[in-house]
């Protein structure tokens, strides 16, 4: 059984019903001055009915035997869940290895496991972009980009 | 005169060398952004952001929207050359371009393109500048229940235009107005949906959500759909030579310019609607609507037109009204907010450098385009044959460091991953993202209108309904939603009468 609207729906449902006790508790005051909570407790709210409504009609297209299109097909959804690992991870090492080191392994692992290309284009490609980005960026730009503590081990 | 006055200054302030150079960065971006497929003007606007930062708020302005209509040009080139949509205001331009080149009239088809966006930016600035003015005048009288009562309309009707379902994308749009609402109130300055993190205190940073949303999610599905790249190979000769189908195309190009002029004031309209529309318009008005989709001059040259003067008459509202119609002007809504300036009937009056110097560089691009796209479209067509699986590890690359800058903040870098899954989940459950962006940006105004107006009122909501223009606005509000609700049913219920029949039938 599988159903994007019951899935979206519950999601959803379950967002809202979030967030409207998180408004309320913030305050919702009177119509005359309105507390910080009131919008969104009624955004929330109905978003809530909305979704619940999604749900339903998830539910009654589940009973009536309705088929749903095949949205993740093939390795599609699992490159990009990868390529947002990558990302992810690339934020949580820049501070620490530094910003050309970070970009070097952030290129490298996305061109050569995710883009399957050749190791030597992969370096090639990743070290021209490190070497490019450097000058653009800290040479010209003067952007505050991380050295990366990493090194300060080493007694820089 | 006094608009006359006006225009000088504005050609006073837009050949400033320095403007004159983010101008010609914005336009020349803009076209390679709107060349290359997989991405687009909003993730471009939201990655040179933070570069605005140390420019001065009129040359920040005038590139961010050189790099919009500048994706305009570029879009066709990859439509007419290689079939594939460079942006996807370019989709309609594909049907007949591509044939054109095919047949071997590239150089007319880019031509045509060329100077049919000319001639459509050129009218549409004219437009701009007449039609803005007197808006602007008018919006000085509008109060907090107009503001309000005018933004619930731009996003019922940006629902109503989006695709898809219209009750998933006012799903999208209340889940918008949320993410819009984090961070402190303004009235109180008690944090709201901050979860202890200080970082979102000041809000969610209007860089991470469209770079998520509309940067990496858009990777994240090209990726999926592999994009076949056969660049058409010939020499471009011809852009002149016939006399008689550049008259056919005369009457197209006007036309694509009123149908994308009024389509771009619209909310939820923009670049993308316009194209469509006036590519069927001119299907259902021409003489010879069979030959549409063999490379007809029109099919160009409309759709062309459109999309141009749709991406600069989108100006109006946000510069009069200070109410951004689509997800490219609410980038630069934000944009313009970075640089404390409020968008809006006061910027005329308090800023006019920045309208009157923008709409004359508007000009001075649409030159600058006409004279950069046809003799780089070597260039162009040597970057195409770039490799994906090359291409996009640079453009999350640019993203990443794009979003790290705005804040310096490692943390926006996780906001726009998250927003880039969110994205991809919305596409794959069938969401549009572009109102969640849209109710998002508008969202603070809207909450300090409606907190405001109630105020006044003493607490009474009909102080949204007993001003004329705020009730015109509610009414429409009503209609639409009505519309849809009446209309969705009526749709179920000739299913069920086909099906029905069928049984009878049977």
């Amino acid at each position: 059984m599988r159903n994007y609207n019951l899935f979206s729906g519950l999601f959803l449902t379950a967002l809202s019903i979030g967030a409207s006790v998180k408004a309320y508790r913030l305050g919702l005051g009177s119509a005359s001055s309105p507390g910080p909570g009131l919008i969104p407790f009624a955004i929330s709210a109905l978003l809530g009915l909305m979704s619940i409504y999604l749900c339903l009609r998830g539910v009654i297209q589940v009973a009536s035997g309705y088929e749903e299109k095949e949205a993740f097909k093939g390795v599609g959804w699992r490159k990009a869940m990868l390529i947002l690992i990558i990302l992810a991870g690339y934020a949580a090492f820049f501070n620490f290895l530094g910003f050309p080191f970070a970009t070097f392994i952030f290129m490298m692992s996305l061109l050569w496991i995710v883009g399957r290309q050749t190791l030597r284009l992969s370096l090639t490609v990743s070290l021209l972009t490190v070497g490019c980005a450097y000058v653009l960026f800290i040479v010209l730009f003067d952007l505050p980009l991380p050295r990366g503590s990493l090194w300060y081990l080493f007694g820089e | 005169m006094e608009i006359g006055h006006y225009i000088l200054y504005g050609l006073q302030v837009a050949f400033q060398p320095m403007n004159l150079f983010y101008c010609f960065v914005g336009v020349f971006t803009g076209t390679l952004i709107g060349v290359l497929p997989g991405i687009g003007p909003v993730g471009t606007m939201s990655l040179l952001l933070p570069i605005t930062f140390h420019i001065t708020p009129v040359g920040a302005i005038i590139m961010l929207a050189g790099i919009y209509y500048g994706a305009q040009y570029g879009g066709s080139t990859t439509a007419i050359l290689a079939n594939i949509p460079g942006e996807a205001s370019s989709v309609t331009t594909c049907l007949d371009g591509y044939q054109m080149a095919r047949k071997g009239k590239a150089g007319l088809a880019l031509g045509v393109s060329a100077v049919g966006s000319f001639i459509a930016g050129t009218l549409t600035i004219f437009g701009l500048i007449f039609l803005a003015y007197p808006l602007a005048k008018a919006a000085l009288k509008f109060g907090p229940p107009e503001y309000f009562s005018l933004m619930c309309m731009g996003l019922v009707i940006l629902t109503f235009l989006t695709q898809g379902s219209m009750f998933k994308a006012l799903m999208v749009a209340l889940l918008g107005l949320l993410i819009g609402l984090v961070g402190l109130d303004p009235f109180t300055a008690k944090p709201r949906f901050t979860f202890g993190f200080k970082e979102l205190m000041d809000g969610v940073g209007i860089v991470p959500v469209t770079m998520g949303l509309f940067g990496i999610s858009e990777v994240l599905l090209n990726l999926e759909a592999t994009i076949k790249r056969d660049v058409y190979e010939m020499e471009i000769t011809g852009l002149w030579s016939s006399l008689t189908e550049w008259v056919d195309a005369k009457w197209a190009i006007l036309r694509g310019t009123v149908v994308g002029f009024f389509l771009g004031i619209l909310p939820g309209g923009g670049a993308i609607l316009s194209s469509f529309v006036s590519y069927a318009l001119e299907k259902r008005f021409s003489k010879h609507p069979e030959k549409f989709g063999t490379g007809v001059i029109e099919g160009v040259a409309a759709p062309e037109s459109a999309n141009n003067a749709a991406a600069q008459s989108c100006l109006i509202p946000l510069l009069s009204l200070g109410i951004p119609p689509n997800v490219v002007m609410a980038v630069l809504y934000g944009g313009l907010l970075i640089h404390g300036i409020q968008p809006g009937p006061f910027l005329l009056r308090d800023h006019p450098d920045i309208f009157w110097g923008l709409s004359m560089s508007m000009y001075v691009g649409n030159i600058m385009l006409l004279a950069l796209n046809l003799p780089l479209i070597g260039l162009w067509v040597r970057i195409l044959r770039v490799p994906y699986p090359i291409l996009f590890p640079l453009i999350l690359f640019f993203c990443a460091i794009g979003v790290y800058t705005v804040n310096n903040s490692v943390f926006d870098i996780y906001l726009m991953v998250i927003f880039g899954l969110a994205g991809y989940l919305m596409k794959k459950f069938d969401f549009e993202p572009a109102p969640l962006a849209m109710a998002y940006v508008l969202s603070p105004i809207l909450e300090s209108s409606f907190r405001q107006s109630l105020s006044l009122s003493g607490g009474s909501f009909a102080v949204f309904f007993s001003r004329p223009i705020s009730l015109v606005c509610m009414v429409l509000v009503v209609l639409l939603l009505a519309f849809q609700i009446v209309s969705s049913y009526v749709a179920k219920w000739r299913v069920q009468a086909a099906k029905i029949k069928t049984y009878e039938g049977e």
